[in-house]
């Protein structure tokens, strides 16, 4: 009955969930923003009012995380801005990704903190990381959800 | 022999336990494939291994058709009954598992190559956010548990129903909780930030339907034209088979050949260059090593002089 060899292992992971370190990121984005206290953002275009509800929410993020964010990075196109967060440059960017993107499979997309519609497309304010960094994922989505539950 | 209704009462208990089975299997397995389909995510493994467990339907599916269609006695159309339709269904199931565990193994080795990044999210759940992956995990484990116990069930009954999808079926098992094994190490490694566990356990249990798809096929090819008896999962030949062989030899000494085929879960045996005695019957033949209800018919064919006997067949 080998199937039981894999209960030590179960144990273990029982114990990791309760030390917050599981689980990790694939590229230590989480931890390296703790480090560095430098959270590195980029702001995709976007109307006023969205781009306001992006910064408080990245105020969130950052106080968090006990960082703050860099304000001195460019604004520039959402195609610029993923292949600097795909390159490790950024460790989040703000942006307005259509629910038929072709981006939703290259990065990590969390669902849409509101909605716009523009044309035929719906547009959805997103927080946009790295694939695979999934303990920063978490930090993101907690914050998400605690923005939305409450002030 | 193969007018008869229904199996042979020697093994009709076996059959019914063997049916029973499959259908808690069945019952099992859909429940393993809800509880995968709703936690696996963008997992490699858990994908994989959820497709393995849909494939783990076919073999019972098959045996439970299979074995109503061998209870119907030989009719107009099919003078030889229905004993094949087990490796005519088992055949189709390698053939499939096979096509489905080509297919995964390339996704498998593209996500490796492409060193895909595996995201799984977090949903909150009476108001703490849990991992998606805990979820993935206890899946995988439960998956682990019903294919053990099934297989292991399974195994002696085919032993002795000389049913090779049930053996197969019994093995596809075992595939399965080593599958569920792997994928829980796959989610466990992604966990800890190593990105390549999850495609490496992937190809791993995509490697193994493949190699069942493989030794499945070859099997069944084997008996759909018309190969000696084999042992089960093996390709040597059965002793069971080697036995009735060695006791038509040594009764009909003057046979030019004693030709076996397998059918089903049956063995016919053909002698050439003998006439057929009058007081022939199988039970006359001192066969300690074979069950009787295995043998299913033996024929005698006097003239081998026809244009079909061909003098390359060797001696069994």
């Amino acid at each position: 009955m080998k199937t039981f060899g894999v209960m030590p292992l179960f144990l273990v992971l029982v114990l990791l969930t309760a030390c917050d370190s599981y689980p990790r990121d694939i590229e230590g984005t989480r931890d390296r923003v703790v480090a560095t206290k430098q959270l590195r953002v980029g702001y995709g275009q976007m109307p006023a009012d969205q781009r306001a509800l992006a910064e408080r929410f990245v105020a969130r993020v950052a106080s968090s995380s006990g960082a703050q964010s860099n304000p001195a990075l460019p604004t520039g196109s959402d195609e610029a801005l993923f292949a600097l967060l795909e390159n490790g440059d950024l460790d989040l960017v703000m942006a307005e990704v259509a629910s038929d993107s072709p981006w939703l499979s290259d990065m990590a997309i969390t669902e849409p903190m509101r909605r716009r519609v523009a044309g035929k497309r719906e547009l959805g304010l997103s927080a946009v990381v790295r694939n695979g960094e999934n303990r920063w994922i978490m930090v993101l989505e907690k914050q998400l959800r605690d923005m939305q539950a409450g002030p | 022999m193969t007018e008869r209704r229904g199996h042979p009462d020697a093994i009709e208990q076996d059959i019914r336990a063997a049916r029973r089975l499959e259908w808690w299997n069945i019952g099992w397995s859909t429940s393993i494939i809800v509880a995968m389909g709703l936690a696996m995510g963008s997992s490699q493994a858990m994908k994989t291994a959820w497709v393995e467990d849909m494939l783990g339907l076919v073999p019972p599916i098959v045996l439970l058709i299979a074995t109503r269609y061998e209870e119907r006695a030989a009719d107009e159309r099919f003078h030889y009954g229905y004993d094949r339709v087990n490796s005519l269904g088992f055949l189709v199931a390698a053939v499939a598992l096979g096509g489905v565990g080509l297919f995964l193994l390339r996704d498998s080795v593209l996500a490796l190559w492409n060193q895909e990044h595996v995201t799984v999210g977090s949903i909150r759940l009476l108001g703490q956010d849990v991992w998606l992956g805990w979820f993935m995990l206890a899946a995988q484990a439960y998956a682990t548990v019903p294919p053990l116990i099934i297989g292991r069930k399974e195994l002696p009954l085919a032993k002795r129903l000389r049913d090779k999808l049930l053996h197969t079926d019994a093995l596809m098992n075992k595939a399965n909780w080593q599958t569920g094994v792997a994928g829980f190490l796959g989610v466990v490694g992604l966990g800890f930030g190593l990105w390549w566990a999850d495609p490496v356990a992937a190809i791993v249990i995509s490697a193994s339907i493949v190699w069942d798809a493989w030794n499945s096929l070859k099997v069944a090819t084997a008996e759909l034209i018309d190969g000696i008896p084999r042992e089960l999962g093996s390709s040597a030949i059965s002793t069971e088979a080697q036995a009735l062989g060695d006791g038509l030899r040594a009764r009909f000494p003057d046979a030019k050949k004693i030709l076996l085929r397998e059918t089903g879960r049956y063995i016919r045996a053909e002698v050439l260059g003998v006439a057929a005695p009058a007081d022939f019957s199988v039970a006359s033949l001192d066969l300690a090593d074979c069950e009787d209800w295995r043998i299913d018919s033996v024929s005698f064919r006097p003239d081998t002089t026809g244009p079909k006997h061909r003098a390359r067949r060797p001696d069994v």
